[in-house]
């Protein structure tokens, strides 16, 4: 049936594929165009924009910006967003391929625990989570934001990576075990090298649950020494009204990390995703 | 799915490198030895990831339901008392929180916007991975740049469909002046009819990809000559989709489904960013009733109580899930 095209049915598929798409890119297309336009094109309420119309002027001023330097936030979200990333990896491929290779007691049960934990409202763990943050000192430090957030990443890291570690035969393992191999390189050397998808999406996964996240960050962080790019954008969209042209290059800077890391995934993004949602 | 880990070690393998073979009773002896050794170091590597997430999730939650039962304030912390079921009568006595207004409580609303959106998702993803199967030249376009939409970051996304709905120069707002409706020029997160709506579309926007490239990817799976052995039987169209695809598709659907429901229902950022629960509570849903009775009422027991409801409610469809993947694990 998919071999036989007609034309009316391939035009029909591009109508509806424009449809389609036309939905999800003209916000994201809207918002660039707005970037880069005068404040007074902005407000002139313009389809088409004229030439006159083009003006880099939002994101020069965003930057030197009076409502707080927007350079701190995207470096406080650089250095966490790469730290949660970094620590989600390590841990959470050490346990998938603890859960994944060795028949240890309450397996099933563990694996139950880690996939349950996602499901629990967030902000019904914030509260507790608050005080538990204060008790250790970590308020308005990177380090409790960066927990926070690992923590958030790691139960679907570790169930992605896990199906895909599992993929890997035993045989495999025994065999460079044999060859002298000591049990972290052959995870290292075998399991890994057969795992990179699992592993890049991982990661990815754990860079945008850090680099989007709000919530979190609001409740830890209260000043701007570890605010984060999502409150900047937030605090900006309250007190420059009006100011939607230096709002829309504060988002398209917010998108732009998120974009080209997508560009390198994109073609393993839904089989990790979907796996870490429920292959095991 | 077999589990690699659940299948009988395979002696041949190592048995083929050993040309002295040890006895049968040191070799069981080694075994043994070996494969408690094993499940120890696997101890060893699950833990870091096992003890944080106790730590952190499964320590909170059990906090956050015994806090629940108590008058925990944020201005005085340590001084608590407990009040039993205090908190939860207040609870459902506030039309905030449930019986308000049509469309101005949370739980209401929550339910309202988690069913509708996943709803639509659904209907929306399963025609465009219908579509995406379609062998027309540049599918291959389409299909990669699917998923930008759900890699956004929140707030962007909140931005960007504020740029959709503002009065006079928002895109929509534009769009409609120029086709000769300006009549209807309104800010759509500050509207009592359209906040919900507006909110509504932000979660389709984000998931409906998601929905269609798994339902594709499952899709691509169903052997062709399922479909053209119902051609040669002269199947229509919809009976073949009806008796093929949706059967073949009915297990990734309902998981979909599924945690697309829990993250629509926990999901906090969508609404607190955009309309912060307004225009009048016309938006208010669960997450962030808890968040503004803990963070800018500084009540947290209260706070927490809301959070438990929230709980009960998600434990409906979070184990009907787990079995459901049990299952599939088994």
């Amino acid at each position: 049936m998919i071999n036989r095209m007609t034309l009316p049915k391939m035009v029909g598929t591009y109508v509806l594929l424009f449809l389609y798409y036309g939905f999800f890119l003209i916000p994201i297309l809207w918002l660039v165009l707005q970037s880069f336009k005068t404040t007074d094109a902005i407000f002139s309420g313009n389809l088409v924009p004229r030439w006159s119309d083009f003006t880099l002027s939002s994101y020069q001023d965003i930057w030197q910006s009076s409502a707080g330097s927007i350079e701190t936030f995207l470096k406080n979200s650089t250095i966490i967003a790469l730290s949660v990333t970094a620590v989600s990896l390590v841990v959470s491929t050490l346990a998938a391929y603890g859960l994944s290779k060795y028949r240890i007691w309450g397996r099933r049960g563990l694996l139950i625990v880690l996939l349950t934990s996602q499901m629990f409202p967030g902000v019904l763990i914030l509260v507790p989570f608050y005080t538990l943050i204060l008790d250790f000192h970590l308020s308005n430090t990177y380090v409790g934001i960066i927990l926070a957030h690992s923590i958030l990443a790691l139960p679907f890291c570790v169930w992605m990576l896990k199906s895909y570690m599992d993929a890997v035969p035993q045989a495999l393992i025994e065999a460079s075990l044999v060859d002298g191999c000591t049990k972290l390189s052959a995870l290292m050397r075998v399991v890994l090298p057969t795992s990179l998808p699992g592993l890049a999406v991982a990661a990815f996964f754990a860079f945008i649950v850090s680099w989007g996240d709000y919530l979190f960050v609001s409740v830890i962080s209260s000043s701007t020494s570890t605010a984060t790019m999502p409150l900047y954008i937030f605090q900006i969209s309250q007190s420059l009204i009006s100011q939607w042209g230096q709002i829309a290059a504060g988002t398209v800077i917010i998108i732009i990390p998120v974009v080209i890391l997508f560009a390198l995934v994109q073609r393993w993004l839904v089989e990790g995703l979907f796996s870490g949602a429920v292959k095991g | 799915m077999q589990d690699p880990a659940d299948r009988p070690p395979n002696p041949d393998g190592a048995g083929l490198k050993l040309q002295l073979q040890p006895g049968p009773l040191p070799r069981a002896l080694a075994s043994v030895l070996r494969i408690q050794e094993r499940e120890w170091f696997g101890y060893v590597l699950a833990l870091p990831a096992l003890a944080l997430i106790g730590l952190v999730v499964l320590y909170p939650v059990i906090q956050g339901i015994i806090l629940g039962f108590t008058n925990a304030s944020t201005l005085n912390p340590g001084q608590q008392s407990n009040v039993g079921w205090q908190n939860f009568q207040t609870l459902f006595a506030d039309p905030a929180f449930y019986n308000g207004f049509p469309g101005a409580s949370a739980v209401v609303n929550s339910v309202e916007l988690t069913v509708i959106a996943v709803m639509l998702e659904l209907m929306l993803g399963t025609g465009l991975a219908l579509l995406l199967r379609n062998k027309v030249p540049g599918i291959q376009v389409f299909r990669s740049v699917t998923m930008a939409s759900w890699v956004i970051p929140v707030v962007a996304r909140v931005m960007m469909f504020n740029l959709m709905w503002l009065p006079r120069f928002g895109l929509v707002n534009i769009v409609l002046r120029d086709i000769g409706q300006g009549q209807l020029n309104t800010y759509w997160f500050g509207s009592l009819n359209l906040a919900m709506p507006a909110i509504i579309i932000m979660h389709v926007w984000r998931n409906t990809p998601f929905f269609a490239i798994a339902l594709f990817a499952r899709m691509q799976g169903i052997p062709n000559d399922h479909y053209e052995a119902a051609s040669i039987d002269g199947a229509s169209w919809f009976s073949r989709f009806r008796h093929i695809t949706i059967p073949g598709i009915a297990y990734v659907a309902m998981i979909m489904v599924i945690i697309h429901v829990l993250w629509t229902f926990n999901n906090f950022d969508f609404v607190y960013l955009s309309t912060g629960g307004g225009p009048v509570n016309s938006t208010m849903v669960m997450p962030v009733y808890v968040y503004l009775q803990f963070w800018h009422n500084y009540t947290a027991g209260y706070a927490a109580a809301a959070g438990v409801v929230m709980l009960v409610m998600l434990l409906v469809v979070t184990i009907p899930y787990i079995l459901t993947v049990r299952e599939a694990e088994s």
